[in-house]
């Protein structure tokens, strides 16, 4: 089991501690959270890809990383990932923990030292990152945003949710556009570090089983000529429905159609019936258990696959499946056919008892694993919950048929998108 | 009864069980105090490329259609008395799945309650095969609709176009999914006759890795094994002729990317060993390709910096008794400048040879990762899964890393590497 502290350094500035001795890595990332815009998310996105290349002290690539290799070969990732409409740069090292290492070996410190130095000693000259390095990284950057295409049944999901959402900030994509990309200069990108370092809540994570005074110290060093005045992380919106549901149609050059139905549910990860949405989702579209994956791919093979997700922050859920373009028609009908089966209280006592288990088993394989414990608990912050993993699975025990029953009458169906051939037409 | 042999690594803090039924399935416990979670992984040595053999005691060669080994993974899930699998392991919060590699086919499931009930579960449906007309022809759709989906995967359609210049013969140029035309032959009778051969217990291992007492698991599963003793005589396995050379040296593919992206890789001319020695190779192979094509690399800066490789590109070693290459994967607007540049960054290096000093710390970073790969129960398992049937053990690495020396690794990079053993795979934009 693990211990989760927090501490509140300054305003701005806060660490946590995940404590346990369960792993033989320990992981310290810092993560800083901006409002998801248009101005700021490509800025923002080629800020850690420049940063990852270099610091005042190993000038490149390849210095970086002769450093980490005689570190045991620790790891240095900095990239943005955004949790509803907050877009967060993250540097995360991840260090075999002193422990496992031979006598007389220590890392952690050096590593922690070494995240500190690429996030605040940037190589900078004359208020300018290094032009050859934000040259290349720009084309890098728009080549990573052109390829979204590449995987079509996850770039099925993205168009569904951009056009869903094209009014709101939720559409903007964590790496932001190529034009915007085009526009940045080594100095524009240095005002953003600037504005990035003195304009954001700061989150630091450790996790695993280190020396945690000595890392408080350190960060307080690091820290003390920093002062972020914003203490409140960006307000994530509901997403706000259109009236009637509407159908849009693309076409690209692909064997196997795709379909995505975005669904609206209003409900956000803080109002207390979330748990029973989860339970909803887990039922209707999440797993071999669900309502999806039994009829609509194993009873009446009419697709590959079929599953449901939570849009957690936006109030929103996702169906993805991959199907024959001619049965486009059939797949729809039985999708809708089991939203109604849910609305109408059609579950049964298995469906509901492994749905819970099913959610139960996954929080706490999560914690079987750090990155993905310290994302949980970023998330808890972001979304101002604070629930634990433990009370997480508390909650969802507790969530009856009748609270589900209760969400189905909330959830509808918004938009439809399919991804079919070129040359693919329904059969009439 | 099953007695378990306890092996340990002190470094790691770890205990691997280990033990051979009577039956002759292998059996390997790992327990990891602390987790919530547990896995366990039931396989058999039967993967795509096991597509012509003779079963054990008969002269006569079986020839396969392909993609059986991944129609029979489905059909295994088909139960006699018509229960679903998936429902059972439901019933007991656990998440099941199954794979199957050019190599092995694996059923296994994680769960963080009930881990008995869910290993009978695991070890009772895999031995319950039951294949009819209409699930077989049932399955066709279904599979079907699974190759469309690996035709529009650049990714697989890269490494299969790759694979297929590389090999004149060895199976591992076929799909594993085998073809739409080439399932449409699979019968009940083809699936029983692979099932009795393949899934004998002799044939197979059981990995479990978790919160989990392995004494206390030990008349569990030997009470739910049905066969009892070995079988005699052992399947022979055919992979052709290959020879030295390679089938093609490009191989292009139009798909719907935004960039080209490419597989350059380099043909094993030293194969047809396992074992300990094998894991030498992987290993020279992994401290070689980190000082050739890592970061760290004058060649990898080149690349990088002169915008050849956009965004990076990843080395990695296929070490298999029959065959093996080393691959670089990534995209570029020019694959052919980046093979050009490849090869010659490998002369320049093999001419002055590989550093102690190099060396060294990739030794440092190797030894690392060794540790960290421990933290996550389903790479250890999948490894496992991966190294068991070529005679490998989990905690080999740190004698076998010890064993190399400076000129192993230099005779290895001087003979490996030659252009005229190279295989380029481009996919290209429409």
């Amino acid at each position: 089991m693990n211990k989760y502290t927090t501490y509140e350094l300054k305003k701005g500035l806060t660490l946590h501690h995940i404590k346990t001795d369960q792993f033989k890595t320990v992981s310290v990332g810092l993560h800083f959270h901006r409002p998801l815009s248009y101005e700021e998310a490509s800025k923002n996105a080629l800020l850690t890809d420049v940063m990852r290349r270099g610091n005042q002290k190993f000038r490149d690539s390849a210095a970086v990383s002769r450093y980490l290799q005689a570190l045991y070969g620790a790891t240095f990732h900095a990239d943005v990932r955004r949790k509803g409409e907050d877009q967060i740069l993250s540097y995360v090292v991840s260090t075999v923990a002193d422990a496992y290492l031979p006598e007389n070996e220590a890392c952690t410190m050096q590593a922690v030292s070494f995240l500190y130095d690429m996030v605040l000693c940037p190589l900078v000259e004359n208020e300018a990152f290094l032009k050859d390095y934000v040259e290349q990284e720009k084309v890098n950057l728009i080549n990573d945003i052109e390829a979204l295409i590449n995987d079509k049944r996850s770039y099925a999901v993205w168009r569904l949710i951009e056009e869903m959402c094209k009014n709101e900030p939720y559409s903007i994509y964590e790496l932001g556009r190529a034009c915007d990309v085009q526009a940045i200069t080594p100095e524009s990108l240095y005002q953003q570090y600037k504005k990035v370092l003195s304009e954001s809540p700061i989150d630091i994570f450790v996790t695993g089983d280190a020396d945690i005074d000595a890392i408080i110290e350190l960060t307080q060093k690091r820290f003390a000529e920093l002062a972020p005045n914003v203490a409140t992380y960006p307000k994530t919106n509901l997403h706000t429905p259109e009236g009637e549901a509407r159908e849009f149609v693309e076409s690209y050059d692909i064997s196997q159609a795709k379909l995505s139905i975005g669904f609206y549910t209003g409900i956000e990860p803080s109002d207390p019936r979330y748990s029973a949405l989860m339970v909803y989702n887990s039922i209707f579209g999440s797993g071999a258990h669900s309502k999806l994956f039994n009829n609509v791919r194993e009873k009446l093979s009419l697709c590959y696959y079929a599953s449901s997700r939570l849009e957690r922050y936006k109030g929103m859920m996702v169906v993805s499946s991959g199907i024959e373009y001619q049965n486009k028609e059939k797949a729809e009908a039985e999708i809708y056919a089991q939203v109604e089966a849910m609305r109408k209280g059609d579950i049964s006592d298995y469906e509901f008892d492994v749905s819970v288990k099913s959610i139960v088993n996954s929080l706490r394989s999560l914690g079987d694993t750090g990155g993905y414990l310290a994302d949980y608990y970023l998330g808890q912050a972001v979304s101002g919950t604070n629930i634990s993993l433990e009370e997480q699975c508390d909650l969802i025990l507790k969530v009856t048929k009748e609270d589900v029953i209760q969400i189905a009458q909330a959830i509808r169906p918004e938009l439809v998108y399919v991804m079919k051939g070129h040359n693919q037409e329904v059969e009439q | 009864m099953i007695q378990f042999t306890k092996h340990e690594d002190a470094t790691l803090k770890e205990c691997l069980y280990t033990a051979t039924h009577d039956s002759g399935l292998k059996i390997a416990i790992m327990p990891k105090r602390g987790y919530s979670k547990s896995y366990a992984v039931f396989g058999t040595h039967f993967g795509s490329v096991d597509n012509l053999f003779t079963s054990p005691g008969k002269t006569e060669k079986t020839a396969l259609p392909d993609g059986i080994a991944h129609f029979l993974e489905h059909k295994l899930f088909e139960q006699p008395d018509g229960s679903n699998v998936f429902e059972s392991y439901a019933k007991h919060g656990a998440n099941a799945n199954a794979y199957t590699s050019f190599h092995v086919t694996a059923y296994l499931f994680e769960s963080t309650q009930d881990v008995e009930e869910n290993l009978g579960i695991l070890l009772d449906f895999v031995q319950k095969p039951y294949f009819t007309d209409e699930n077989v022809a049932k399955e066709q759709g279904i599979i079907g609709q699974e190759i469309g989906m690996y035709d529009d995967d650049p990714d697989w359609q890269l490494m299969m176009g790759f694979l297929g210049g590389m090999y004149h013969v060895h199976p591992v140029r076929i799909d594993i999914a085998g073809s739409v035309e080439t399932i449409s032959h699979i019968t009940k009778e083809t699936l029983y006759d692979c099932y009795h051969t393949f899934y004998n217990l002799s044939n197979m291992c059981l990995f479990i890795i978790g919160d989990v007492d392995p004494n206390g698991l030990s008349d569990f599963i030997d009470e739910r094994l049905l066969q009892k003793e070995k079988a005699e005589g052992e399947i022979k396995r055919f992979y052709g002729d290959e020879p030295l050379s390679v089938y093609q040296k490009e191989v292009r593919k139009k798909l719907d990317v935004s960039v080209p992206m490419f597989m350059l890789g380099f043909k094993d001319p030293d194969c047809g060993y396992n074992g300990r020695k094998l894991l030498k190779k992987d290993l020279e192979l992994s401290i070689i390709s980190e000082l050739l094509f890592g970061k760290t690399s004058e060649l990898y800066t080149k690349l990088y910096e002169g915008g050849y490789i956009l965004g990076g590109m990843d080395a990695e070693s296929a070490c298999e008794e029959a065959y093996g290459y080393v691959s670089l994967t990534g995209e570029s607007r020019q694959p052919e400048i980046v093979r050009d540049m490849v090869f010659e960054g490998i002369k320049k290096v093999q001419e002055t040879g590989l550093k102690e000093a190099d060396v060294m710390r990739v030794r440092r970073a190797m030894t690392g990762q060794y540790i960290k790969q421990f933290n996550n129960l389903n790479a250890v398992a999948h490894q496992h899964m991966a190294q068991v049937f070529n005679n490998i053990s989990l905690f080999d690495f740190p004698a076998v890393m010890q064993e190399i020396t400076l000129e192993d690794l230099n005779n290895r990079l001087r003979s490996y590497f030659d252009p005229e053993r190279s295989v380029l795979s481009v996919i290209e934009p429409q």
